[in-house]
């Protein structure tokens, strides 16, 4: 199953978000053998968990579609998932690469029939939902999920579970032996995509996150809107199931404070932008439903500020410029008391709403300086340009705080500078 | 239990007839059934505490702390400097930690004791720590069981932790907004806690209480509030300012606000020391102006 053909022309492409799959398919689509790593059971990243992109709109799994054809069609990319690199040595042209595999325990016979997943009764957090729901223990990571495989979660192998889930596969498609592997490989030049993660709001104290069902992060507020999600569309809170009407954004949560995050991460102003039009998308014209952006300043940068001017328009979004000091919970309802200053005018609030949003700031999945010796962390531990580093390039998110259009440039970026390399070891060869 | 010996620091409320007096008898009893013994700095002085912010500046008030800590370190030789008082301890610590990242301030801070002859006492090397890291670090909540004879069961505490020993330091560990140690601790004696007390980190005025009495009375009256809407029997603090504070003002507010608040407000010394089989009377409940019937009456048992 495992049986990787790398040399020192190969590109290895470590992550398969919306920047490793970009740069994987550009630089196979420009001849070049290309190895895809994916630590997750399936590709595609933070943008499958999105319900709509900004600024226009639109729908992710629109342009996950034509990624995933892209992928599909092309030969010379060789995808491996749940496998992370755990080590990356030598120069440009010239690397040694460990990768772990670890077991999924279903083969390439799964024809996604789900009757595994009937079969089983453990369930599992569902990260594809930031664990805000349950999976079962034989599950596949999303509808749109690539490859369309059911995966076994290792906590019940060895269970009766896993037993039930075997004898219900018709295809001889679970195997309760397969073992963690590494490989070793020899690949001529890296493009380190791994992106990023969100930070930990808990780590925000005086927000309460940990403490307040009500409060809950951006992320989590994008899954709620999606019809196969958490909450099967509805804008529900986390307390109660009741519809949140009246919802408050919490700018830089965690962001550009040295007490966490020192970084802007760019895309928070304008992901609670548009978050603040799912209200309306939601709600239509009932009075109740509104929206309030609590911000320092709103960075809606170079073409965002038409989107921006038109949610200022719009009657449902107020904003009120302060840093929230702190929130607290009226007990018997549940709802959230943002308290504060509002700096225009000076003006102390105890403002109630149904539901609290905290804007999350993104930090990078891997710290660059752990990847190797020769790769520089920014820092925040994003990959800094670094000269002197030959041939492992960063892509997308791994590199600085990114919106999606942005991440692609970058990856596009990666994959020349990736193939120039590969194209050097040619020549000398040849 | 191998006997457990540190360089203590009492502070001024912890003084005979002064307002925690009670909270040291308790300590007393407690560290006796610990088997831990405490070192009294000879000839310690004030901490600053608030008027050292206030008025005093900043090298008197280092220097006063730092004359502690050179006796101590001349005294008590290798033991660690512990104080029962949170503002004893943060102003020790805090102390200590300047003087660390500051060689300006120790050179003045030298040049100072120099006059008593303590400036070669001064090495700033004595980890500086509330009793309460002692129990939760060196003892450890199941070592603070094992002297335990009776259950406080029945008893429903709000653990008011304030804010001297949480901010800026706090204990290893712990959540600044919400933090647990204090709830263990009255979990581990078998006292029911309330986990979620909203008033857990409120300020209760400090020293406020006497210069804007009004404002500090506000803050006292919601941490009270919120420990009867809560169901607490009685308020458990590590802070004699939050002990005070939180006890004696409550015929005021009553007064001020129409409230009819009568709530104790106990010291986590007193809850191990009535566990341990303590009387009354060394567990300091004598000295509870509000006083603590529950506790009594399990410790008469």
């Amino acid at each position: 199953m495992t049986d990787v053909v790398a040399t020192n022309e190969t590109i290895l492409v470590v992550g398969g978000g919306i920047s490793g799959l970009t740069a994987a398919l550009e630089a196979a689509e420009c001849g070049k053998q290309v190895l895809l790593v994916e630590k997750n059971p399936s590709v595609g990243g933070r943008i499958a968990q999105l319900y709509k992109y900004f600024p226009k709109l639109c729908r992710p799994s629109c342009g996950q579609e034509i990624n995933l054809r892209r992928l599909k069609a092309n030969k010379k990319i060789r995808l491996l998932t749940m496998a992370e690199v755990t080590n990356v040595a030598g120069t440009a042209g010239d690397y040694d690469v460990s990768i772990t595999i670890h077991p999924r325990y279903v083969n390439e016979n799964c024809t996604a029939c789900g009757a595994c997943a009937d079969a089983v009764t453990a369930e599992i957090d569902d990260p594809f939902n930031y664990n805000m729901t349950k999976t079962k223990a034989a599950y596949l990571p999303y509808n749109m999920a690539y490859p369309q495989r059911y995966v076994i979660d290792p906590s019940i192998v060895g269970s009766e579970d896993a037993n039930k889930a075997k004898a219900a596969c018709k295809y001889e498609a679970i195997d309760l032996d397969m073992q963690e592997q590494t490989i070793e490989i020899k690949v001529g030049a890296v493009i380190w995509a791994t992106g990023w993660r969100p930070y930990d709001a808990a780590k925000i104290q005086p927000y309460g996150y940990d403490r307040f069902p009500n409060v809950i992060t951006s992320v989590e507020f994008e899954r709620m809107m999606d019809p196969f999600g958490p909450t099967g569309g509805k804008l529900l809170r986390p307390s109660d199931a009741k519809p949140a009407k009246n919802i408050a954004f919490i700018q830089c949560a965690g962001s550009r404070d040295r007490n966490h995050l020192t970084h802007c991460s760019r895309i928070c102003c304008m992901a609670s932008l548009k978050q603040s039009t799912y209200i309306g998308e939601q709600y239509g014209d009932d009075a109740d439903a509104k929206a309030t952006i609590y911000y320092i300043d709103i960075r809606a940068i170079d073409r965002f500020e038409d989107f921006y001017k038109k949610v200022q328009a719009d009657e449902k979004v107020h904003f009120i410029k302060s840093k929230v000091a702190n929130i607290t919970q009226n007990r018997d309802t549940g709802d959230v008391v943002l308290h504060g200053v509002d700096t225009e005018g000076y003006q102390r609030y105890d403002n109630t709403h149904d539901l609290c949003v905290l804007a999350i700031g993104m930090e990078p999945s891997v710290r660059a300086d752990q990847i190797n010796d020769s790769v520089s962390a920014d820092a925040s531990g994003f990959i800094q340009p670094n000269g002197a580093n030959a041939a492992i390039f960063g892509a997308g998110c791994a590199t600085n705080a990114l919106d999606v259009n942005r991440a692609v440039q970058s990856a596009t970026a990666a994959a020349l500078r990736a193939i120039q390399v590969v194209n050097r070891v040619s020549s000398a060869e040849a | 239990m191998a006997k457990k010996e540190y360089s203590f620091y009492p502070g001024c409320s912890s003084e005979r007839k002064a307002s925690a007096s009670n909270y040291m008898v308790s300590v007393d009893a407690m560290c006796e059934k610990l088997d831990i013994k405490l070192n009294e700095i000879p000839d310690w002085n004030c901490c600053g505490a608030s008027i050292g912010y206030a008025e005093g500046g900043e090298l008197p008030r280092h220097v006063m702390n730092a004359r502690n800590i050179a006796l101590s370190e001349q005294n008590n030789p290798d033991q660690d400097i512990v104080a029962t008082c949170a503002a004893c301890w943060l102003g020790a610590k805090e102390t200590a930690d300047r003087l660390d990242a500051s060689e300006q301030l120790l050179a003045d801070t030298k040049e100072v004791l120099k006059e008593a002859g303590l400036d070669i006492h001064l090495k700033n090397e004595t980890p500086i720590r509330h009793m309460v890291e002692v129990l939760i670090e060196d003892i450890g909540y199941e070592g603070l069981k094992e002297p335990m004879v009776k259950s406080l069961e029945g008893i429903k505490f709000a653990g008011y932790v304030g804010c001297q020993t949480n901010r800026p330091f706090g204990i290893d560990g712990e959540s600044f907004e919400n933090p647990m140690y204090l709830d263990k601790m009255v979990e581990t004696v078998g006292g029911e806690a309330i986990t979620d007390y909203d008033k857990k980190v409120t300020c209760c005025g400090g020293a406020l209480a006497f210069s804007e009495p009004e404002k500090s009375q506000k803050q006292i009256k919601d941490i009270i509030e919120a420990a009867y809407d809560q169901g607490a029997d009685m308020i458990v603090t590590p802070c004699p300012v939050c002990q005070m504070n939180v006890e004696v003002y409550q015929d005021q507010i009553n007064k001020h606000y129409g409230t009819k608040f009568h709530i104790p407000v106990t010291y986590y010394s007193q809850l191990l020391t009535v566990a341990y089989c303590g009387n009354a009377k060394e567990a300091g409940l004598d000295g509870n102006i509000i006083r603590a019937k529950q506790l009594e009456e399990i410790a008469a048992k």
